[in-house]
């Protein structure tokens, strides 16, 4: 005959028995991880002596907190154009093409072993030697690849796209937006003074008599 | 279907083999265009133009656009103009959209608006993101962010077409556009029934889960002072998407190792929605729906959606308990099956096997319910064995058995239910009890001219929706069903070809039906003699008729003849064997079907093989290695009776909390009293588990693998999502474990392999196997042993004598009449929100935040005769006992009708109020016989239901999510037509 009951007495759990329990499993733990535990010690010693610890200790701690200061601090510093500059370096770096860069760097390389090799004063100097050495194939050579590439940095690259963060596409935007109104803008006070001319040049007729 | 013919696809001519849209036929060619706006569920809205391609020169939508014969498609032109086109529609999506995916914590590789800015190698974007002013809308189920929202529309479509609860619209009027809840207040003031169906199909972060809030992400739980500077720095440096989007994959990457997304299957109603369910060691992030899911697709109700808190509730049992007296003390397994072990042997020694009974759960998995059977019959030596659905759809089972053969849905939800050109429901309050298959005839009826016909005593939602509403009185559908079948044969308008082929016993039948003319119908059910004459012209005129019908039928004392009536009238009108047609008896659990189906009965093995077949039981008896009995046991409402009657003195019952949920509690709460030894398994101390002498923790279907079978027979797999909690274990483990302890000798490891043996000997599922039902992957039963399953019922024959069905003869059961003292009737059932008594809804904290618990329906005439009020407490007596409880005024309910839902276990329980009274042919509960008299407690008190509840909102019906105030606004030009001129210009 069991009749309706709600109560429920909890176990109650011997807290050595349990204590030795979770040891035991430590130990356990312990013993199958001892080499790895070992080598981590001794990461950590180092950690400690260098007191790393403890300002990891301390930045997690207070992790809300400095997050905000140091990402406040990058918006409101250069810290952001820094790093908006070294992704604008590795940008640069894959816009390089590799394959007709190399051939230049090994002529540059060839031009600078023999600049090295030079002696001041070891040759006859003298208008007459470097009108010779305009002579030499060379030096002609070496010459047009120059003035390719100064007929380059003369080239028009206006149209090109520039590299800009969203946020300086967005300003440029909109400062295209208010260029587009100052131009409404700018053409608007015509309409009303014509209107307005228009309406004063009815005034008389209201007052009319009839 | 229509001819195959060609177009001209960039250039090359191509084969096109039906009609579809210029979106599809790409995407089978594989040159998907970018699309935001396009969803597979909800079909093309024409809201984000990203998907822009030429047709014959001109820019068009893909997804909207049907393909035509000789159409020249282009999605790539010499000139980029379709992809300008394009960019054009994905920087208005940008400028609504905020782009900082790595803090973001929608950003787990499914974002689609951070896929398609990848895919179209997007760099940057030339209108820049700017905010609607306007807050982010916020409840405890869902939130909403304007500055997030792309206004693709999905939300809008979602809510107005797919669940059709019409509470979202987008306001195009505004100057800013963006997501409005009925009349643009806030989302708990709506008609938000928070089904969560605009989170699950939003693109983006804007509709989402708040369990995902700041839990999803690792750099998403940052304080909110550091959120908006952190936003802004990235914008800083970020001199382009690619960056940004390769930093957010690899973090995206990293959430796969700490979110475990599993699937499983839903454990609340029949309909058997499956989803995955996203989890953080115990924590659910959320429910993520699959269009794959193949009864729901992606639909929920609110409670697949949210209502899992449970399965972490501090309440669940997570140690075995043993009663002492008069309390219980916790204690290890080993001294509970020591006890149980001890118990049943004794009784058995002494009293022999049918001494006990076992009662199985329709919430537990097929396995589970396979294994409890075979504990009873194959261990026990008893046939004492039931399951839950003796409370709710035997009888609805037996009228199919009586006259098509199989007790399951003809058809399924998709293909069938929502193809119909009518449906009639009958007792069946289908948008809350079933509410994923009710949106499926809302979505056909209001897109699709589906015909809704309801008879009801309650004017619940389907019922305000209905073409024709009908309320015959309490008890009597029998009535005008038969009287509607008559009143079709008078006419001729019977299937002469289909009753010829298919049906015997047609004349007796019609013959049985010369009492229930039209005027004979008036006078029992109160319904007018054109309403009859509608229903039967309605069934006449379409092509298919479904019949849906659940507890208000069943849970009546002739609830098997009602069921057998409504196969009777499908019958005549040849309504079975074609798509669109059939019975579907709505099952109201997540395993009803599948309890009965795998042998938790007292006649029948799984696969309703009976037990007095001797070649059954002889396979049975090999298998097992034992001897079975062949005498039929005991049902629960006998297994009750025999407590009392000292004949059954031991009872295992697992995941049913019998004590609040079977009719006339006090006779079972007394009878438990009675047992010798009384074994309970449940996740939660019940109001069942008060009674026991021991109680059994169990794991709810998150902690385990299994399988269920929903209301369309369809067997979906559950994967294990999380450990069981404490000490508690799955239930086939458990049963396992006692069976052992009574040297069973069972190894089961994993449930396929209990699977395996089930199909193995059971020919209805003979080909059913993990392997097959992998994933999303179903079958619906029977399965043959090659995997063919059954998706309709009935195709070629019947399987009954000479294949054929036949028609069942059934009379008329009186309501039991309560006399004149007892002047009000009380209908009763299910909500929305909660389920059943609440023992797992109440544990989610946002369900009850909106419906904190029970209360009674009073219509406005009865309400103003007896002084009653919302909040107003009263005393309902019958001749059974009484609840206490407070009340709402509603039209819902009509004159003298009382609706009490069944979600409490408290004072306010219906089950102290219903009756022994039963179904004739099956004890089934007659549950909606309920007559009672009440008195008013206390006339002024607060409302049981707050403001904030959905039942108090206003919906705002349209169809689809209005883009045509869009197009009509001064600052919107389509993208094809800028691109157009920018061409001109040059």
């Amino acid at each position: 005959m069991a009749k309706s009951t709600k109560v429920i007495h909890k176990m109650e759990n011997d807290p050595n028995a349990r204590h030795e329990q979770e040891i035991k499993e430590l130990e356990q733990q312990l013993l199958a991880h001892k080499e790895s535990l070992n080598e981590l010690l001794s990461i950590l010693d180092k950690l400690n002596d260098q007191e790393i610890l403890n300002i990891l200790n301390a930045g997690l701690g207070q992790s809300d907190q400095i997050t905000q200061r140091i990402i406040t601090a990058v918006k409101d510093t250069d810290a952001s154009k820094s790093i908006k500059n070294m992704l604008l370096i590795f940008q640069l770096l894959a816009a390089l093409d590799m394959e007709q860069l190399e051939p230049l760097i090994i002529k540059f390389k060839k031009g600078v072993e023999k600049a090295g090799k030079y002696e001041h004063g070891g040759e006859r100097g003298g208008y007459a030697s470097l009108l010779s050495a305009l002579k030499d194939p060379e030096v002609i050579e070496g010459t047009n690849i120059m003035l390719r590439i100064v007929q380059g940095l003369g080239t028009n690259v206006s149209g090109e796209k520039k590299t800009e963060s969203q946020l300086e596409q967005y300003a440029d935007r909109e400062r295209q937006l208010q260029k587009e109104e100052r131009r409404v803008s700018r053409t608007s006070p015509k309409w009303y003074i014509f209107i307005g001319g228009a309406v004063v040049a009815l005034v008389p007729f209201m007052f009319k008599k009839k | 279907m229509s001819m195959p013919f060609d177009i001209m696809l960039n250039g090359k001519i191509q084969r096109v083999e039906e009609q579809e849209t210029i979106r599809g036929y790409l995407e089978k060619q594989n040159i998907e265009p970018p699309s935001l706006c396009y969803h597979p569920s909800l079909g093309a809205l024409e809201t984000c133009d990203t998907c822009i391609v030429k047709v014959n020169g001109e820019f068009e939508r893909a997804c909207s656009t049907q393909l035509k014969p000789g159409d020249v498609i282009e999605t790539e032109t010499m000139d980029d103009e379709v992809h300008e086109a394009q960019l054009i529609a994905m920087d208005r999506v940008l400028g609504n959209h905020e782009l900082y995916c790595t803090v973001c914590d929608f950003n787990n590789g499914n974002c689609e608006i951070h896929n398609t800015v990848k895919e179209m190698k997007i760099e940057h974007q030339e209108t820049p993101h700017t905010s609607k002013d306007s807050g982010v809308q916020w409840n405890a189920f869902y939130r909403y962010d304007p500055d997030q929202c792309i206004l693709c529309g999905r939300c809008v479509e979602a809510c107005q077409d797919l669940q059709v609860n019409e509470t979202l619209l987008i306001d195009w009027n505004l100057e800013r556009p963006r997501v409005i809840w009925d009349n643009d207040t806030t989302i708990d003031e709506s008609s938000c029934v928070n089904c969560g169906h605009c989170a699950t199909v939003c693109p983006c972060n804007a509709m989402m889960e708040v369990g995902m809030e700041g839990e999803a992400g690792f750099l998403t739980n940052m304080a909110k002072e550091t959120f908006r500077p952190m936003v802004d720095v990235t914008k800083e440096v970020e001199t382009g998407y690619g960056s940004l989007m390769t930093v957010s994959d690899v973090e995206a990457q990293m959430r796969e190792e700490r979110i475990e997304k599993t699937k499983t299957v839903c454990t609340y109603c029949g309909v058997g929605c499956s989803f995955d369910i996203w989890t953080k060691d115990r924590e659910i992030l959320k429910i993520e729906p699959s269009v794959d899911a193949p009864a729901n697709g992606v639909s929920t109700c609110v409670k697949g959606k949210f209502g899992w808190d449970f399965v972490n509730s501090e309440e669940r049992l997570t140690k075995p308990l043993i009663r002492e007296g008069d309390a219980f003390r916790e204690t290890e397994w080993e001294e509970v099956l020591d006890l149980i072990e001890g118990k049943f042997k004794e009784k058995m020694a002494q009293q022999g096997s049918d001494a006990l009974g076992f009662i199985s759960s329709s919430k537990c998995t097929n396995e589970e319910s396979y294994l409890m059977q075979k504990l009873a019959r194959g261990v026990i030596g008893t046939n004492n064995i039931d399951n839950c659905s003796r409370y709710c759809q035997s009888p609805a089972t037996m009228g199919l058995w009586r006259t098509v053969g199989y007790g399951g849905d003809s058809g399924s939800i998709n293909d069938d239910i929502a193809q119909a050109e009518l449906i009639i429901t009958v007792g069946s309050n289908t948008a809350e009890s079933h509410p994923v298959l009710a949106t499926r005839v809302k979505r056909a009826q209001k897109l699709h001219g589906q015909k809704v016909i309801v008879a009801d005593l309650r004017k619940h939602e389907l019922a305000d929706r209905a073409d024709l509403f009908v309320q015959p009185a309490p008890g009597s559908d029998l009535v005008w069903l038969s009287a509607v079948t008559k009143y079709i044969i008078d006419q001729g308008w019977q299937d002469d070809d289909f009753l010829e082929q298919h049906v015997n016993d047609v004349e007796a039948y019609m013959e049985s039906l010369d009492k229930y003319t039209l005027a004979y119908a008036e006078e029992v059910t109160g319904m007018t003699r054109d309403e009859l004459i509608e229903i039967a012209t309605s069934i006449h005129e379409a092509k298919t008729t479904s019949i849906l019908w659940a507890m208000g039928v069943t849970q009546h004392g002739g609830g098997s003849d009602t069921s057998t009536a409504i196969s009777n009238l499908l019958l005549i009108t040849g309504n079975y064997m074609k798509q669109g047609a059939g019975a579907y008896p709505l099952r109201g659990h997540n395993n009803v079907q599948g309890a009965s189906d795998f042998g938790s009965m007292p006649d029948r093995f799984p696969g309703y093989q009976f037990v007095t077949d001797d070649e059954v039981r002889h396979r049975f008896e090999k298998s097992w290695d034992t001897e079975l009995s062949v005498e039929p046991g005991l049902n629960n409402h006998e297994m009750v009776d025999a407590i009392h009657e000292g004949k059954l003195e031991v009872l295992y019952l697992k995941g049913e909390d019998m004590g609040i949920v079977d009719s006339n509690i006090n006779y079972v709460q007394s009878a438990f009293e009675k047992l010798d030894f009384f074994v309970v398994q449940d996740i939660f101390f019940s109001k069942t588990c008060e009674y026991a002498d021991v109680v059994l923790p169990a794991s709810p279907s998150l902690e385990k693998d299994g399988t269920f079978v929903n209301t369309e027979r369809r067997f979906q797999r559950l994967y294990k999502a999380l450990n069981p909690l404490g000490e508690s274990k799955p239930d086939w483990q458990i049963i396992k474990e006692i069976a052992n302890r009574l040297d069973a000798e069972w190894h089961y490891d994993h449930p396929g392999e209990i699977m395996d043996e089930a199909a193995s000997l059971t020919p209805m599922f003979a080909g059913v196997s993990y392997d097959r039902l992998e994933g999303y992957d179903s079958l619906q039963w029977p399965v043959a042993a090659d995997g063919t399953d059954t998706p309709l019922l009935f195709e070629k024959e019947f399987p009954l004598p000479e294949g054929k069905a036949r028609l069942w003869p059934v009379e008329w059961t009186k309501p039991i009449d309560f006399g004149d003292e007892y002047d009000l009737h009380v209908n009763n059932g299910r909500i929305l929100e909660h389920f059943h008594e609440g023992n797992m809804t109440y544990k989610s904290e946002a369900i009850t935040g909106k419906t904190p618990g029970v209360f009674l329906e009073v219509s406005p005439e009865l309400a103003k005769e007896r002084g009653v009020e919302d909040g107003t407490k009263v005393r309902l007596l019958s001749p059974y006992g009484k609840v206490k409880v407070s009340c709402i005024v509603t039209d819902r309910v009509s004159g003298n009708q009382l609706y009490l839902p069944m979600n409490t276990a408290g004072e306010g329980a219906i089950n102290y109020l219903t009756s022994s009274h039963a179904d004739k042919d099956t004890d089934t509960p007659a549950y909606k016989e309920v007559s009672v008299k009440m008195e008013v407690l206390e006339p002024k008190g607060e409302s049981p239901l707050t403001k904030m509840n959905h039942r108090y909102g206003n919906p705002q019906p349209q169809i689809g999510v209005g883009v045509e105030k869009k197009w009509a606004r001064s600052d919107y030009v389509f993208p094809g037509d800028i691109v157009k001129g920018r061409r001109s210009y040059k």
